[in-house]
């Protein structure tokens, strides 16, 4: 049974591989039953989206870039 | 308005027909875009005027300033990931966890047991996109990256702003890739700890 630390691991490399058939299988198990890595999980493409947007914010005027 | 402009002092700006105010704002927002992920040196301001000189010899062909932004940001992200490949011989050394690592082998966030701590459990955030683009929000952003060990915001930017691939990330900084992950993993429990205690909570010390 994965704790939370390594459920949130499995989440965040999720964004950069495919996990294997039982780490998907054990990572739902515990997210399932877990709500801080259930919300976890949903923040993981809002940070994705918070640094792109600040990345690509001028300072002075608010404008984004793209 | 479009208008010709005068080729002023800057090489680069000359004989667009774009407006001079425009491109200096847009290599301003460039300079910064670039300096986040590479630092602030000479290279840096030499990649952003190549991009600029580059797109705007094709500037003609964009309708709007706009369209032209977009282009000039693909050429310059291009040019940041040549010059972090280009980094690569020389790395940064090994991994830096900060000082969030407790006696139990743990991130701060978690017990003994690696269960979030009740304090740091994440909770519902919500629907963040209309936060995204407030000035207020992006300054806790830049406040909670700031945090982190510079190692870890530097290879969460390579990641979700370059859009480098893992294996990318290790050639440039000489890390291994269960590095990275571990990395990126701290970067993101980091960030989202300062975020949700700064902008959905009631915080005021980002770190």
């Amino acid at each position: 049974m994965l704790n939370c630390h390594d459920a949130t691991f499995l989440l965040s490399q999720q964004q950069e591989r495919d996990l294997t058939r039982s780490e998907r299988a054990n990572l739902r198990l515990h997210v399932t039953m877990c709500r801080g890595c259930t919300n976890f999980e949903r923040q993981l493409p809002e940070l994705g989206k918070a640094v792109r947007t600040f990345a690509s914010h001028d300072s002075s005027n608010g404008e984004t870039m793209s | 308005m479009e208008q010709f402009v005068s080729a002023g002092n800057d090489p680069a700006l000359a004989g667009s027909v774009f407006d001079e105010r425009f491109l200096v704002r847009v290599r301003d927002e460039m300079l910064r875009f670039a300096r986040l992920q590479l630092g602030n040196d000479a290279e840096v301001e030499d990649a952003v005027q190549e991009a600029l000189a580059g797109a705007l010899k094709n500037a003609r062909s964009f309708h709007g300033e706009a369209a032209l932004k977009t282009w000039i940001i693909a050429i310059l992200k291009n040019k940041l990931a040549d010059i972090l490949r280009r980094r690569q011989k020389h790395p940064v050394g090994g991994i830096d966890l900060g000082n969030d690592d407790v006696a139990n082998g743990y991130p701060a966030a978690f017990n003994h047991k690696g269960r979030w701590h009740n304090a740091s459990r994440p909770s519902h955030w919500g629907d963040p996109e209309a936060a995204l683009n407030s000035r207020q929000f992006l300054d806790i952003f830049n406040a909670c990256l700031d945090c982190l060990p510079a190692q870890q915001g530097r290879i969460f930017m390579m990641r979700e702003v370059i859009e480098l691939s893992p294996a990318e990330i290790c050639t440039e900084t000489g890390l291994s890739i269960s590095n990275i992950y571990v990395i990126l993993h701290r970067a993101r429990l980091g960030l989202r700890a300062c975020l949700e205690h700064n902008w959905f909570g009631s915080g005021t010390d980002p770190c």
